[in-house]
């Protein structure tokens, strides 16, 4: 009367509907990724690390976590990979129509649209360009893409490259790790706080992006560093499957803030992994607004494995159609006096979905931590949905944790009075809107959070809403 | 709109909670071994009928868990209360290795009434639980499960109309798995349930909650109290459905760690905006320095102030005054002894 | 009557109070005034017995009973209450819910859900916070009234009342002098800590004692209190009462 266990591969969850694992068709082959190593003049242990990946990668089972992607084709993934520029767009023409609208009506000067755009590296003053890439230089401070310095910093790079975020996590880390390939490697020495915010994209353009781009930030005992990710749009015509990956290390005392603001084509499917060690007394804060992509993965997650380390997360999503943001931070305390702040905000309409996955751990041991987490969810109409699942797991007593969330519709009390006052209801809606992300706004560097104000008042001002 | 929860088999956060290839190891062995038998069931205090075995199972019966027990169930009994003395004692018994029994329990009292359920034997117990209460009607159910094999504990209930208000206190001083599914269609529950995970326990508490129809109102509280070295998870979604109009929702779990871990994952989905209300949260609790200093410059010693503390925290949530005192009642009897300074 | 004699008080580690001696007899009101950090409220801390504050040196004596290694409730027990300046905030607890344990506990308190409205009433404290936790939420000037409410129903022989005055009102600040008078007049002693001039004019403390920087640096009569109110604390810091 006994049955078999092993053809049970039923939920131990009730009402969840069985979820088919993802259909992984095509393979990546030993000798591309061995091409991909010998094309980039990689020392042997980095060509070693990528085979071991891909070995992983084809021995883990398909995830079942990823609920809205059916079938993942590698062939085309690798297609993609090895003739990219048949792909990219390299004319303002060839930008999907939407990227070319929302810039157009944010009202830029062509120019300025389309160094935004990646179409450009750099503006047109050369001199500017030139005189903070000194500068950094004079300080000290090492940001090259991520290939230079595997070969002109291989010692540096091999102690921290993997190690905050190894391949054997998830099948999709391996994937990465297999065929990572652009990216930036940013090494903050001792003592040196770099004073404004550096954006990548400015410095390394195209380096920055790609479907698997790997970026890796050291911040070196003491030092600090704001470093903002660039607001790239890329330019692929077709779906595609994005897959990449942050590292940062910071060391005792230093702090790092890491920013981007992603308004990618709604052709991609956008699976980011990112996470950051704090040690002693670190701070690492992410910041992270997700606007465009049709699926956005994204969980930055921090692990204070110093003493009195701290992080702070701040998430803003936008779903303005029927989009997916999956977003979400994961801390985990493993050190005593540790703290965390979480501040998560998305606005759905138009059918669109966001989901908030944190998780907050305090491990034994870790005394005296302390972690507040906060969602909001804004939704404007009767098609959209917001999901937050939150897990808190405590195994240490002597810790003060909250968890707390709240999912709101659009306040018709609140656009009735600004309607009251002159305003036209999709006037008033962008208005209510506004002020619910300004929170998040306030965490970003000035020429962002009025960029992302403006993309948000244009994303909801055609919006009618409700009646 | 379909549910995204992660399967938690993929999570490597699931060594937490409970295993259920491992339960289910466990009643496979009982099946090689011809140890699944029929438990008895011993009712004081109110009507007992056995009745046929049903083939469908309120609610979603997906599971690992509840699979099993739908595969095993051996009776079910129809159990009505209602009226004086305003308390029943439900003892199952069983000697066999594993045993599934399920009870249908007809609550027709609206005034206060506590069902004592104790799971006496040894080996597991899957007992799946299907409640129907008069609207107004304020149920106590507490649950006992004494030292013992990996046990299964399913609750079920919808609610048509009106308001009800519910306490739940499960305690138990072996492994058990919980599984709650409510559904409100135009009515609202206000349901606090206390978990007691005692000894080496591990209590998986998890609500699957569906809220429906016009002005429905689902909230739900929990506080975890977990001893000794046990640990006392507390999961679950509460649903507002596409449709559904106005509707409350309202999850939130606490923690009171006296010695063992807790596991939180208070879980919303709205899948429509017509919502006046969804919120949940998830922190832990206890008595500070500062808290602890206060009260004892009024007098109160640190086990007097610790009982006060866990008093409020019992309180909370509910509004009926009897059900209220009775379930705080019962909650610190129990863990009064446990409470030092 | 409180003796608290040459004490010294550690808190993490670091020095907060240095060998202050005040004795405060029955019937006895002394003003204990001084800036803000000068180690007046730590005191008031570790005379009550709270255990972030370490008495390293010397003792606390109430009524001949030497007290320096009770528990902060035995202290309470017998007499002692301390009226905070800033009360923590104790979710759940109810002020109806402690006066039913102390009720229990250690102290009868004939028919105390009518006493506690009737005294609600007396203070100015609105009547439903007595039902929810205990500071939740309350105003400053809330916080002290139910303190005060706190100290009529306990009736205790030694008062340390740190700022009680501070957030209320007039009408308020009146109703604590009277009450501050009475339970002097009635055998108590009491501990004033204070700043605010209107307090000082009602309630006339038979000395005054004046803290920097963890010691105490001047000493006299009422008089004090008005130098002070006139001229700041440095014109009576050179008069050194030690």
């Amino acid at each position: 009367m006994g049955f078999d266990i092993r053809g049970f591969e039923l939920e131990e969850l009730t009402g969840v509907e069985y979820r088919s694992r993802v259909e992984i068709t095509g393979r990546v082959s030993r000798s591309l990724v061995e091409e991909i190593s010998r094309s980039k003049k990689e020392p042997e242990w980095m060509r070693r690390l990528r085979l071991r990946a891909l070995e992983y990668f084809e021995e883990a089972p398909a995830p079942q976590w990823l609920p809205y992607i059916q079938r993942i084709d590698l062939d085309e993934i690798t297609t993609l990979y090895t003739k990219p520029d048949v792909e990219v767009a390299s004319d303002w023409s060839d930008l999907p129509e939407e990227v070319r609208r929302i810039y157009e009506r944010l009202g830029l000067p062509e120019a300025y649209a389309r160094y935004l755009a990646g179409l450009t590296t750099v503006l047109d003053s050369e001199s500017v360009f030139v005189g903070v890439k000194d500068f950094l230089r004079r300080l000290g401070v090492v940001m090259v893409p991520m290939e230079e310095a595997v070969q002109k910093y291989p010692d540096l790079v091999k102690k921290y490259f993997s190690r905050v975020f190894p391949y054997t996590d998830h099948k999709f880390a391996a994937l990465h790790y297999a065929l990572w390939s652009g990216g930036v490697f940013v090494y903050v020495p001792r003592g040196v706080r770099v004073p404004y915010p550096v954006e990548a994209f400015f410095f390394l353009g195209r380096e920055m992006e790609g479907q698997f781009e790997h970026s890796l930030i050291v911040a070196d005992e003491g030092s600090e560093l704001v470093f903002i990710e660039g607001c790239s749009a890329p330019r692929l015509r077709r779906e595609s499957f994005h897959d990449g990956m942050v590292e940062i290390y910071a060391h005792p005392s230093s702090r790092v803030s890491f920013v981007t603001v992603q308004n990618w084509s709604r052709n991609i499917i956008n699976f980011n992994n990112k996470r950051a060690v704090a040690e002693e007394g670190a701070f690492v804060e992410w910041v992270e607004g997700s606007i465009g992509s049709k699926i956005t993965v994204t969980y930055p997650s921090t692990v204070l494995r110093g003493e009195g380390a701290k992080t702070v997360s701040t998430l803003l999503s936008i779903s303005n159609g029927g989009y997916i943001k999956d977003t979400g931070s994961k801390v985990i305390h493993a050190a005593p006096r540790t703290s965390s702040r979480v501040l998560s905000k998305s606005i759905v309409a138009n059918g669109g979905l966001s989901v908030y996955r944190g998780l907050t751990q305090v491990n034994k041991g870790a005394v005296g931590s302390a972690s507040h987490v906060e969602c909001e969810s804004l939704i404007l109409d009767e098609k959209s949905g917001s999901y937050t699942y939150p897990i808190v797991h405590l195994l240490e007593r002597d810790a003060d944790v909250g968890h707390e969330a709240s999912t709101l519709r659009l306040s018709e009390d609140q656009v009735f009075y600004l309607m009251s006052r002159g305003l036209k209801r999709n006037e008033a809606v962008s208005l209510v809107v506004n002020g619910f992300v300004r929170d998040v706004l306030r965490k970003l560097p000035f020429e962002f959070a009025s960029m992302l104000k403006r993309v948000v008042e244009l994303e909801f001002e055609e919006y009618g809403g409700v009646g | 709109m379909k549910s995204l929860l992660q399967v938690v088999g993929d999570s490597p956060t699931i060594k937490h909670y409970i295993n259920p290839y491992e339960y289910a190891r466990l009643v496979e062995e009982a099946s090689r071994a011809g140890s699944i038998g029929e438990p008895v069931v011993r009712v004081e205090g109110a009507r007992v009928v056995h009745s046929p075995i049903r083939d469908e199972y309120a609610g979603d019966c997906s599971s690992v868990y509840c699979l099993l027990h739908k595969k095993y169930e051996s009776a079910r009994y129809d159990i009505e209360v209602g009226g004086a003395p305003g308390k029943a004692v439900v003892e199952v018994n069983s000697g066999s290795l594993f045993s599934a029994v399920g009870l249908n329990l007809v609550v027709s009292s609206s005034g206060l009434y506590v069902l004592e359920l104790n799971l006496n034997s040894k080996g597991s117990l899957s007992l799946s639980l299907t409640v129907d209460a008069e609207p107004g009607s304020r149920l106590l159910l507490r649950v006992k499960a004494g030292e013992g094999l990996a046990s299964y504990l399913r609750l079920a209930s919808g609610l048509g109309c009106c308001a009800s208000e519910r306490a739940l206190l499960v305690e138990s001083s072996r492994v058990l798995k919980v599984e709650e599914l409510v559904s409100v269609d135009s009515a609202s529950l206000n349901e606090k349930a206390v978990v007691l995970a005692l000894g080496r326990s591990v209590v998986d508490v998890d609500v699957l909650g569906r809220a429906r129809g016009v002005g429905p109102a689902l909230h739900v509280r929990q506080l975890l109290v977990s001893l000794g070295e046990s640990t006392a998870a507390a999961r679950g979604t509460l649903v507002a459905e596409e449709g559904s109009k106005e509707g409350s929702l309202v999850y939130g779990i606490e923690a009171l760690q006296l010695g063992g871990l807790a596991f939180m994952q208070p879980r919303l989905e709205v899948r429509t905006n017509n919502v006046a209300e969804a919120r949940h949260y998830a922190r832990n609790v206890k008595l500070g320095t500062e808290q602890l200093f206060y009260l004892a410059s009024r007098g109160l010693d640190p086990r007097e102030a610790s009982m006060l503390f866990v008093r409020g925290l019992v309180k909370e949530g509910l509004s009926d005054a009897a059900l209220s005192n009775t379930l705080v009642e019962e909650v610190l009897r129990r863990v009064a002894p446990h409470l030092e300074a | 009557m409180l003796l608290v004699d040459n004490v010294s008080v550690e808190v993490g580690g670091k020095l907060v109070v240095r060998d202050v001696t005040v004795e405060v007899g029955d019937g006895e009101i002394v003003a204990l005034m001084g800036p803000n950090g000068s180690g007046k409220t730590s005191l008031a801390y570790a005379v009550m017995g709270h255990p972030g504050y370490r008495v390293v040196k010397g003792r606390v004596v109430l009524n001949g009973e030497d007290i320096t290694n009770l528990q902060p409730y035995e202290r309470a027990r017998r007499g002692l209450f301390l009226f905070f300046q800033n009360p923590v905030e104790v979710k759940g607890v109810s002020l109806r819910d402690l006066f039913k344990a102390i009720n229990t506990s250690w102290r009868q308190v004939e028919g105390v859900d009518s006493l506690l409205e009737e005294t609600a009433a007396k203070v100015g404290l609105k009547r439903e916070l007595l039902d929810r936790g205990l500071n939740e939420g309350f105003s400053g000037g809330e916080k002290k009234r139910s303190e005060f409410l706190q100290a009529l129903l306990l009736k205790p022989k030694c008062l340390l009342m740190d700022e009680p005055d501070s957030g209320l009102d007039l009408e308020g600040v009146r109703l604590l002098a009277d009450y501050i008078n009475s339970v002097a007049r009635e055998g108590a002693c009491v501990l004033l800590i204070t700043h605010y001039p209107s307090l000082l004019q009602l309630v006339r403390p038979s000395r005054v004692l004046v803290m920097r920087n963890g010691a105490v640096v001047a000493s006299g009569g009422v008089e004090l209190v008005d130098k002070i109110a006139r001229e700041g604390y440095s014109s009576v810091v050179s008069h050194n009462g030690l």
